[in-house]
């Protein structure tokens, strides 16, 4: 899933303020082994609120679901459990749990401990240049920091130093810096499918991750690489080289157009898909499967609001709903009204055999975007149908299926 | 079976004179003050002969302009209307057009010219008789089209 600023400005901004809003930083400091103050913030606890519940247990640490999705405590005394079982009841009834499911973890700090080293680091750290995030990290029993990728950390360190708090209970990591809202036409890493990209004199979309032969990979558009048709080695920018100038990819693979054969018009170049693959550089970090998610369909909003995640490949079916993600017209979708059709492209001598299209907006900028279904609208998970090349005016977009796109690119590791 | 829209580009309501938008954000919409839209066609044309025409964008700036246009090569619609308003002939009617987005700066005083020679048919090929008509046209870009003011066309 994407993992840039959506999930830094929900999780993270919601943690970080939330943690703050239900810290008392002015408790005097509790001695580990007393009950954790249950602070100001308990009176809008819901009844059934672990953390809230689990205040009471002496030696809290903090609780949280591991990756198992079992329900975790920190204790400094684990011989605490049955104290922490019984605190805990209400949370487990109310989800009809066996408190045994409760697995104990050893803390080394008392979340009290961390809540008001996360109001002390606050004060200092996040006025810091490159300080993104300050939290008290219910998972890893230490005050979570984060700051932007090549932030010293010294600063930070003196900070922590100065204030008193114990360095072995905080963990200062790198991370991305938190924007408002992110757009397509944004810089996004890890790169997903759906936003923009740049190369020389144009800008198109990024259909979708993929590896081939091991190589890391996104595909989009024949016609965005230098010359449609044939491998020259294109540089590509996310979203622009005037704003990352630190090239993301280059292209490694487009095939010629073919002449007489294979139903190719007289006097026309064919092929069965209008797509190329980009090999990632530079340690550019990417996510397989992932497409950026705008907030709806055909609403004209380019802002991301979370991800959609690839989880297979289909072949498509006229009467189906396509959904396709561009840097210019956002998420549109729209019934697909033909397959298999032969279609000259307007301008050129360019014929793209076996392509479908779709009763879906479009515009100057949407090339390279991802085609998919959404098989269930309440899930995320889409089944990939192909590459989005063009338009018959604002509302008819045509993609190459993805069997053809395999087909001339060799097969693909799409999610 | 696929059957593009007719009049899928077409020029929606009354078309706008000089210049016109070119927006996307605060920047380019103030480009609409430094850009000449407009179409250069002859006045008179014999029956049956060729019809240059040639839509040109000028920066009237001091400064470099930036446009941002579908297509490669850059898409641009012609439309040929009859006195009543019956639309003859459509450049883009049922074309497909490539959605790529071209980047193209302009110096001051520099013109983009795009050029297009019609044969006095209609899109079925039927030639058109004599009489006026009105040329208008438009590029595409990644929003409104960039439109020029109508022009008049006397074939005859």
């Amino acid at each position: 899933m994407r993992q840039h600023t959506i999930l830094l400005v929900g999780v993270v901004a919601g943690t970080v303020l939330l943690a703050s809003a239900c810290s008392d930083t002015s408790q005097p400091t509790s001695p580990s082994d007393q009950p954790a103050s249950t602070g100001p913030i308990s009176s809008l606890q819901q009844p059934d609120d672990p953390v809230a519940l689990a205040r009471q247990v002496p030696g809290f640490g903090g609780f949280f679901y591991d990756a198992q999705g079992a329900p975790t405590i920190y204790l400094k005394a684990v011989a605490g459990r049955a104290t922490a079982e019984r605190a805990l009841q209400p949370f487990f009834s109310v989800r009809g749990m066996s408190p045994s499911a409760l697995r104990v973890r050893k803390a080394d700090f008392d979340w009290a401990s961390l809540e008001r080293w996360q109001g002390q680091a606050s004060t200092e750290v996040l006025a810091t240049r490159g300080a993104v995030f300050v939290d008290a990290d219910e998972a890893s029993n230490r005050v979570r920091i984060g700051v932007e990728r090549g932030t010293s950390a010294a600063e930070v360190n003196a900070a922590i130093a100065r204030l008193g708090i114990p360095s072995s209970a905080v963990i200062v990591q790198e991370t991305e810096p938190v924007t408002q809202l992110a757009t397509l036409q944004d810089q996004i890493r890890p790169v997903p499918g759906g936003v923009q990209i740049n190369f020389p004199g144009f800008l198109c979309s990024i259909g979708f991750n993929a590896t081939s032969n091991g190589q890391q990979s996104f595909i989009t558009a024949s016609h965005c690489t230098n010359t449609q048709g044939g491998t020259e080695g294109t540089p590509y920018w996310q979203p622009l080289q005037s704003v990352a100038p630190t090239q993301i990819a280059t292209e490694v693979d487009d095939p010629t157009y073919f002449r007489r054969r294979n139903g190719c018009p007289k006097g026309r170049r064919c092929r069965f898909s209008d797509a190329s693959r980009a090999a990632y550089v530079n340690n550019t970090a990417s996510t397989l499967g992932a497409i950026a998610q705008t907030t709806g369909p055909n609403n004209n909003s380019l802002t991301i609001s979370g991800s959609f995640s690839v989880t297979a490949e289909g072949n498509p079916v006229v009467g189906q709903t396509a959904n396709k993600v561009g840097r210019t017209t956002g998420w549109t979708r729209g019934g697909i009204t033909a397959t298999c059709v032969n279609v000259n492209v307007s301008g050129s001598n360019v014929t793209q055999l076996c392509q479908t299209v779709v009763s879906a907006g479009v515009a100057g900028g949407d090339s390279g975007s991802p085609v998919f279904l959404q098989p269930n609208t309440s899930s995320n998970n889409v089944t990939l149908l192909g590459i989005l090349w063009g338009g018959s005016g604002s509302s008819t977009f045509i993609f190459s299926p993805i069997s053809n796109v395999e087909s001339e690119l060799g097969a693909l590791t799409t999610f | 079976m696929w059957r593009p829209a007719l009049g899928a580009f077409a020029l929606g309501g009354a078309l706008l004179g000089g210049v016109v938008e070119c927006q996307t954000t605060p920047a380019r919409e103030r480009q609409a003050d430094s850009m000449r839209v407009e179409l250069v066609v002859p006045p008179k044309v014999p029956v049956g002969q060729p019809v240059s025409i040639t839509l040109r964008i000028r920066n009237t700036n001091d400064r470099p302009i930036t446009l941002y246009l579908q297509g490669r090569p850059v898409a641009f619609d012609l439309v040929v209307e009859q006195s009543d308003g019956e639309v003859v002939w459509r450049r883009l009617e049922g074309a497909t057009v490539s959605a790529i987005l071209g980047v193209r700066t302009l110096e001051p005083g520099e013109v983009l010219e795009l050029k297009e020679s019609w044969k006095q048919k209609t899109r079925a090929g039927r030639r058109v008789g004599a009489g006026d008509y009105n040329v208008s046209g438009s590029v595409l870009t990644d929003r409104e089209p960039i439109r020029a003011k109508p022009v008049p066309l006397r074939i005859g």
